[in-house]
């Protein structure tokens, strides 16, 4: 399907055709030139590949057969006419071509097209190659005299999903090796998501698990389109080609960052997260964790502030082992919140007033065997541990709670303070000892708010989660509205230093119109 | 420092005995230590022992001695004496006796590990670490100080 946008040149005036055009939704003339003001035409870059040839459609010199991503512009026929041949065609900008009757007519900045002679409507389709690309596609017969007519080309910025849109596909690798199996995981996934669950082969891409880190997702959209995009990571381990794979017709898949360099931790997308719609960010700010010389690639930083409309933040993650913000913060939906979300930050102080309420001779037998605490007690009495955690707490989290209240405007009654401790890995930095229950899964399903947690098995029996204390205390902080699955993430995704969020992807509904929602923020940093 | 190197010599004796005596004591679980093989994490290059074999409170001698042979690269290095400082705290010796391994993500391991050592053990490893050209292996040993206080 093509979009209706029309370009409509009439001819008013004397000396040059009076040069007006037209579109869907506003009309720009001589007299009127404000009317292809930015962002005009919006068109969402052609990244997919809709013939399937393996190259992205914007990369090829001819047309895709099946390509439905252009934005169609019509020169209607009586301005070519009354133009005799003087007409001609330029794009004042770079990432957008034009093509007219299956050919490339401008392909960049640098050329012209004289418009042929004739009688009839002139049909083009215009195409940009990246997100919130600019141009003015101009319309001219003498530029020197200042006779032309511009309309604003403007691509679709990337808008990364967050957790208050709803989940249409949830990815999650399924591993059932012995001894490293995520079946119950998978299994009360698929209880509740259904046909949304995707699975990926475990051997196809060398067990990496970690669905989050590879790819990021989001959606390019314009009045009458959407195109799904798979931001693919520089990290580039097992999952290196999965990015790839879910590129189809309406899906595109793109490199941000410099694949050349070398990828720390920080490049993982487990590291960039977006908060829920705040004041002047309508779909949300990204964040990142990074700290001085560290954190992700300076040239993929550039490229998601490029994009304007979440305005990255960044907080600090160095004194994680794994160092991704997910570990520590994750927004949830909340309806009955000031602004309909709460954040989700690990407190250890929480954990430790929970631990040391508990009798010290229960037993954990998960942590005896894998942390070496067979007993509450045992984990109570450590107090190497509890300075660690405690130093963490006062020099890491609650400065990054000050980080979230300057970019968001966080209050305190949208913090929920979530009980869990961190161990510490030699030579690398914090993990979570206790399943980071923030690091979880949300699942906006059919308007039912589902999240899913690692169960911290902090009680005797694997099997009665009712007994877990944890649980219990942890379920009573999280909004009543939502329908919390404690799901055993321990083996494949615990002991491997990350949860269950690190473990899945999701591709998410868009919502709204940015170049409504968004446009002062987008006109002010022009 | 003569005194250090004293004890450094007396400690690795020790290793001697207590290692000879384990192999006899449970050649399987030696085996089965020596062996072992550490997983892949989320963090790059950070690998971990998740085995039962390795977590056995009698598998401190095998690590070790596995630890100081020095065959194996240096993540499996890492996640050997990280494994190390958690099944067995009165293994501090072993862990300053390795603080001569040249790669320093190995010598920060080691001295986070030395939290829960003894104090005669975790002092002299502190010392030299506190000395240590890299900066992780100070910051480690600096943060490893703190919370044994």
């Amino acid at each position: 399907m093509r979009s209706p946008t029309v370009l409509l040149l009439a001819l008013v005036g004397c000396k040059a055709p009076g040069l007006a055009l037209e579109f869907d939704g506003g009309s720009v003339d001589v007299d009127d030139p404000a009317g292809g003001a930015f962002p005009g035409l919006i068109v969402v870059p052609n990244l997919d590949d809709d013939d399937d040839d393996g190259a992205r459609d914007v990369e090829g010199a001819s047309p895709a057969p099946g390509d439905d991503d252009k934005a169609e512009v019509v020169v209607p026929g009586r301005v070519v006419k009354k133009g005799k041949g003087d007409l001609a065609l330029w794009v004042d900008g770079d990432d957008v071509r034009v093509w007219h009757d299956g050919a490339l007519v401008i392909a960049d900045r640098t050329q012209t097209w004289a418009l042929p002679e004739g009688d009839d409507d002139l049909v083009l389709e215009v195409e940009v190659a990246q997100g919130l690309a600019r141009a003015d596609l101009v319309l001219f017969e003498d530029r020197a005299r200042g006779d032309e007519v511009r309309l604003a080309v403007t691509g679709a910025p990337l808008v990364a999903n967050h957790h208050l849109q709803p989940a249409e596909i949830v990815w999650v690798m399924s591993t059932t090796d012995s001894g490293f199996s995520n079946a119950s995981m998978v299994e009360a996934m698929r209880a509740v998501l259904g046909d949304r669950l995707h699975t990926i082969d475990a051997r196809r891409y060398r067990y990496d698990v970690w669905v989050q880190d590879e790819p990021e997702m989001g959606t390019f959209t314009a009045p009458d389109r959407r195109m799904d995009l798979v931001l693919d990571s520089i990290r580039d381990r097992g999952l290196d080609g999965f990015p790839e794979s879910l590129w189809e017709p309406g899906v595109a898949s793109t490199t941000w960052g410099n694949p050349q360099r070398r990828a720390t931790s920080y490049d993982s997308f487990g590291n960039l997260e977006v908060t829920p719609p705040v004041d002047g960010y309508p779909f949300g700010r990204a964040y990142y964790g990074a700290s001085g010389a560290e954190g992700p690639d300076g040239q993929f930083r550039e490229e998601l502030a490029a994009q304007l409309v979440q305005a990255p933040f960044q907080i600090d993650t160095t004194w994680l082992c794994v160092g991704h913000v997910d570990e520590f913060t994750s927004f949830v939906p909340d309806p009955t919140a000031p602004r309909g979300f709460r954040l989700l930050v690990t407190d250890v102080r929480e954990a430790y007033a929970l631990i040391d309420a508990l009798d010290p001779d229960a037993p954990l037998p998960r942590y005896g065997r894998d942390f070496g605490y067979p007993t509450v007690g045992d984990l109570a009495a450590d107090t190497a541990l509890r300075a660690y955690n405690v130093g963490l707490q006062d020099d890491e989290i609650e400065p990054n709670l000050d980080r979230f209240r300057d970019a968001i405007a966080l209050t305190d009654d949208e913090i929920v303070r979530i009980p869990g401790i961190f161990e510490r890995v030699g030579g690398c930095g914090a993990a979570a000892l206790i399943p980071g229950t923030v690091n979880l899964l949300v699942a906006d399903v059919d308007g039912q708010t589902h999240l899913f947690a690692p169960d911290p098995f902090f009680r005797a029996d694997d099997g009665d989660q009712a007994a877990d204390p944890l649980i219990a205390d942890i379920v009573s902080r999280l909004p009543a509205s939502a329908s919390v699955h404690f799901v055993d993430d321990w083996e494949v995704y615990h002991l491997g230093l990350g949860e269950v969020h690190c473990g899945i992807n999701a591709r998410r509904t868009p919502y709204g119109a940015w170049w409504e929602d968004a446009l002062d923020a987008l006109e002010e940093a022009r | 420092m003569i005194a250090l190197l004293l004890a450094l010599a007396a400690w690795g004796a020790d290793l001697d005995t207590t290692l000879a005596a384990a192999w006899k004591a449970d050649p399987a679980l030696g085996r089965a230590v020596v062996t072992a093989e550490p997983r892949t994490t989320r963090a790059p290059g950070i690998l971990r022992f998740v085995d039962e074999a390795t977590a056995d409170p009698d598998a401190a001698p095998f690590l070790a001695a596995r630890l100081r042979e020095g065959g194996d690269p240096p993540e499996v290095r890492r996640a050997l004496a990280e494994r190390l400082g958690r099944v067995d705290p009165s293994g501090g010796a072993w862990l300053v006796e390795r603080l001569v391994d040249p790669d320093p993500v190995v010598r920060a391991a080691l001295v986070a590990a030395l939290v829960y050592a003894e104090a005669e053990h975790a002092e002299a490893g502190l010392a030299i670490a506190a000395k240590d050209p890299d900066p992780l292996v100070r910051r480690e040993a600096a943060v490893t100080r703190s919370v044994r206080e």
